[in-house]
């Protein structure tokens, strides 16, 4: 059975919306949901079929004429992350039939929310490269059409288009990437391209050195992040489905599925180090200081993805996916309480919230244990996602890693610290927004039966689903080209030293900002005052850069060219009129309409032509 | 005889033929001066068909048709320009340009 | 060529005739009087009949007389009196093309001289005993030979005839 079933489901659903435009209005909502459940039911049913040991690569299909290369790898690691994709997506689209419903264009909303699942999923089966490509590209149209739904508004647009140039600088390298993976391999199947690079240090660091472009851009780390926090001006099922959940974890996941190339290129592996500790405390102390309650979200995605990507580098791709899951069912919980926050409140600004927990009684508690989570509170399998990160970092810091023992120092020490900044900004947060007194101005009440069960459902796997990483094989096993390998049982469970660390720094960081906070419940316990404060507000000043690096110089280039064809081209094609009209008047002069000028010339002609035959003839 | 005695002739003839057309302003002067030059055609005609004592007498026969249509022509030629004289009451060659493109300049400023 | 330089009595006569056509078609383009002209074209097509009868023409030189002297240069006066044509000098009768019709001109003449001296220097016509190619020698060859243009031509006149009247005609009632 190949993996492409789960891909078939959303797919169908998303042509069908398409198609049905703003008619059904009735069927806009069912047949997303339906999308989404087949999705699930084929998930499911590659996860019953396949015994773990063994992964199953399908060939391309293969018709009378033509061979499609939509070969695909269906092992634990695909399995895994495509039942996390689906659960997600299918509790966001219930969510959106009560979030969306009084928008215009829900149909065209739902359609792609389903594309981009059937794009996610395609990029987890994919055994191809060019599937993997496709997928990619797809995913990054649709959150720029689902970022810019409410395109009237100008930061809708200027997000929009904001994420699509920051994602595509990197998807330029991820396709060149691809190519020269292609091109020096010679091979299209994912497995057999792998294999065969990582044999050759020199192909494996130049192929990792271009897909980490793309990773950079798709997964929001330094350099190209500014366009995480901008994407906030899209709906709040959008932003759980795809800055939490999904796209900005594919590239985790591809270089997990990649990971023996990876192994093989130490010089990217330490590129990898140095962009995740930068990426990991700078966005967490960025959202220290938000003021808009999504935004904080979007920066603490950044952050803990970089988490993610730290994990990749110091070697255990396992602790990186197994963060991945779990980030992905906590963060999509807190974006989706959040949009029921703002759909209740009416405004984004944590200034106008507090009070919501008698208003918002379910809401509160799912974000609560969200928030726990995020801030690895033990036991809720935040926790136990982070701890294999730090595990990780400290046998790369023994020395056991390929990346030298400088990185798994590094990795350890920002972790921690960032550990207690994640704990003081989930905090400040709810207290923000749950505690105290209400100071907005609107009637706050509880999310409609749609969106609350969704939020309900999912705080399920984001408190225990840490629990599946304690025991090896309860995980599924994962395998690549030349080895089949079951979750290492060291990889996953705390350690007991960094447990202890970790626990100590959340409470240091949380009761900071609560005893902050108990001096002045109705103020900000971290507000965006001061030079460094407002300066980690706009994201230290890095949109800046990309308009001195990138905006101004391509803006000169475009204005050259516009000058160039107005002033040279313009005015040459212009002046070839002219000189045309200054040549016929030229040759209208001999055109007076005298005969006897004309005459002459005739004449002169034939006696001029008389004379050279003449001389022709007789020479 | 020689044949270059009527020959040279009818060249000599020919280019003050030639000469009238072009220089005369008169338009009947013209018309005259057309006659001249086909007097020439004609001499040239005829002492080629005595020279070459042509039997079937080509050129002299021509001559005779070249004087008809000459007759026919001044016939047609003059009631034209009668007709110009009356409408425009002028029969000078240079101020009978209407079918020319005038002197106007406006066409070299580039249209729209 | 040395036999120009010392002619027959038939060349010098033929000369002589050829000179004053030559020379009366040089007044008919230069002279400042236009009944003048007129009247140097008679001369210079009386002496052109004159070569065609010394070259035993005979039927081409009456020709030439009748129609050419008589009825052309008839018209031609005509033509002068219905168009006002000013009696005495008028010193408008050339215009600026001249220096360039002078310049075509003697090209041309020029060009014809040399092709003719080229191609026609022993070139002879033979009027030893000249049997005069008289009305009944043309017009059996006409007929016999040159029936179709003969038609021909008299379609033509026929259409000049039309045309001229139609032309010339008064314009009344919006014809």
């Amino acid at each position: 059975m190949t993996g492409l079933w789960v891909v078939v489901g959303p797919l169908v659903a998303a042509l069908v919306g398409l198609c049905l435009g703003g008619r059904g209005r009735r069927w806009i909502g069912p047949v997303a949901v339906l999308g989404a459940v087949a999705a699930l039911a084929a998930g499911l049913a590659l996860a019953a079929r396949q015994p773990w040991q063994d992964p199953v690569v399908s060939d391309g299909l293969r018709g009378a004429w033509v061979v499609l290369p939509l070969s695909t790898v269906v092992d634990g690691l695909a399995v895994t992350v495509a039942l996390m994709v689906a659960v997600v997506a299918l509790l966001v689209q219930i969510y959106s039939t009560a979030y969306m419903r009084d928008e215009p264009r829900y149909a065209t909303y739902a359609a792609f929310i389903s594309l981009f699942t059937a794009a996610m999923l395609a990029v987890v089966v994919a055994g191809d490269l060019l599937l993997l490509v496709i997928g990619w590209e797809v995913m990054g149209l649709c959150s720029y059409v689902l970022i810019g739904q409410n395109w009237e508004d100008p930061a809708a647009r200027a997000a929009a288009v904001k994420a699509f140039l920051v994602t595509k600088t990197g998807d330029v390298g991820f396709v060149v990437g691809v190519i020269v993976l292609i091109a020096s391999t010679g091979s299209l199947l994912l497995g057999d391209a792998v294999a065969a690079a990582s044999n050759v240090t020199s192909t494996a660091t130049v192929v990792t050195l271009l897909l980490l472009m793309g990773v950079v851009g798709k997964s929001a780390q330094f350099p190209l992040h500014a366009w995480l926090p901008d994407a906030m001006a899209g709906p709040s099922p959008v932003s759980a489905l795809i800055h939490a959940a999904t796209m900005v974890a594919a590239g985790i996941y591809v270089v997990a599925r990649t990971f023996p190339m990876w192994q093989a290129a130490p010089v990217t592996l330490s590129v990898m180090v140095v962009i995740a500790c930068l990426t990991m405390l700078g966005a967490a102390l960025a959202a220290l200081v938000q003021t808009d309650l999504k935004r904080v979200l979007a920066w603490s995605t950044v952050s803990q993805l970089a988490y993610m990507l730290a994990a990749l580098a110091v070697g255990s791709e396992q602790a990186a996916v197994f963060h991945l899951v779990s980030h992905a069912f906590f963060k999509a919980l807190l974006f989706l309480c959040a949009g029921a926050v703002i759909h209740s409140v009416g405004s984004t600004l944590m200034s106008e919230m507090g009070g919501l927990r008698r208003s918002m009684p379910v809401t509160s508690a799912t974000m609560a244990i969200a928030l726990l989570s995020l801030a690895g509170v033990p036991v809720l399998s935040g926790f136990f996602s982070k701890e294999s990160v730090l595990v990780a970092a400290e046998r790369a810091a023994e020395g056991d890693a390929v990346v030298g023992a400088w990185a798994g120092w590094a990795v350890l020490a920002t972790s921690l610290v960032t550990i207690a900044v994640t704990a003081a900004y989930a905090t400040r947060v709810w207290l923000r927004t749950f505690a105290g007194r209400y100071r907005g101005g609107g009637q706050p009440h509880e999310a409609p039966v749609a969106m609350r069960w969704p939020l309900v459902l999912l705080a399920v796997p984001a408190a225990v689903f840490g629990f599946t990483g304690l025991v090896a094989s309860w995980f599924p096993t994962w395998s690549w080209p030349s080895a089949t390998t079951a979750m290492d049982p060291e990889a996953l469970p705390p350690a007991p030293l960094t447990t202890v660390l970790s626990v100590l720094l959340v409470a240091a960081g949380a009761s900071v900002i609560a005893r902050r906070w108990r001096s002045d419940p109705a103020g900000d316990p971290t507000p965006p005052d001061g030079p460094f404060a407002s300066s980690a507000q706009s994201g230290f000043g890095w949109d800046a850069v990309y308009e001195a690096v990138a905006v101004r110089p391509f803006t000169a280039v475009t204005g050259l060219t516009s000058a160039v064809d107005d002033r040279l081209i313009g005015r040459t094609v212009q002046r070839v009129g002219e000189l045309t009209n200054t040549l016929g008047a030229g040759v209208q002069k001999a055109h007076r309409g005298l005969v006897q000028k004309a005459l002459t010339a005739a004449l002169t002609v034939t006696v001029l032509g008389l004379v050279v035959v003449a001389v022709a003839v007789s020479t | 005889m020689h044949a270059l005695y009527p020959l040279l002739v009818s060249a000599l003839l020919f280019g003050v033929g030639i000469y009238g057309v072009l220089a005369r302003r008169n338009a009947i002067l013209v018309l005259m001066s057309v006659e001249i030059m086909l007097n020439a055609a004609n001499l040239a005609l005829v002492t080629f068909d005595v020279a070459l004592d042509d039997p079937t007498h080509a050129g002299q026969s021509l001559s005779v048709f070249v004087i008809t249509i000459a007759a026919a022509e001044i016939g047609l030629g003059l009631a034209i320009v009668l007709l110009v004289f009356r409408l425009r009451q002028t029969i000078a060659v240079d101020d009978l340009h209407d079918l020319g493109e005038g002197r106007s300049d406006d066409l070299t400023k580039s249209r729209p | 060529m040395s036999a120009l330089l010392s002619p027959s009595a038939l060349e010098l006569v033929f000369a002589l005739f050829g000179l004053v056509a030559v020379g009366a078609a040089v007044l008919v383009v230069t002279t400042r009087h236009l009944v003048h002209a007129a009247l140097w074209l008679v001369v210079s097509l009386g002496a052109v009949a004159g070569c065609f009868l010394l070259m035993s023409a005979e039927f081409v030189a009456w020709m030439q007389v009748l129609i050419y002297v008589g009825a052309v240069v008839v018209i031609v006066l005509f033509g002068f009196m219905l168009t006002r044509a000013p009696i005495g000098p008028s010193d408008d009768l050339t215009t600026h093309n001249r220096w360039a019709a002078l310049l075509v001109a003697t090209a041309a003449t020029g060009a014809l001289v040399v092709l003719l001296v080229d191609g026609f220097a022993q070139a002879v016509l033979d009027l030893s005993d000249p049997v005069p190619a008289d009305a009944a020698v043309i017009g059996g060859a006409l007929f016999r030979w040159w029936v179709l243009p003969f038609e021909a031509l008299s379609v033509l006149l026929l259409a000049a005839l039309i045309g001229a009247i139609a032309v010339s005609r008064l314009r009344r009632q919006g014809a």
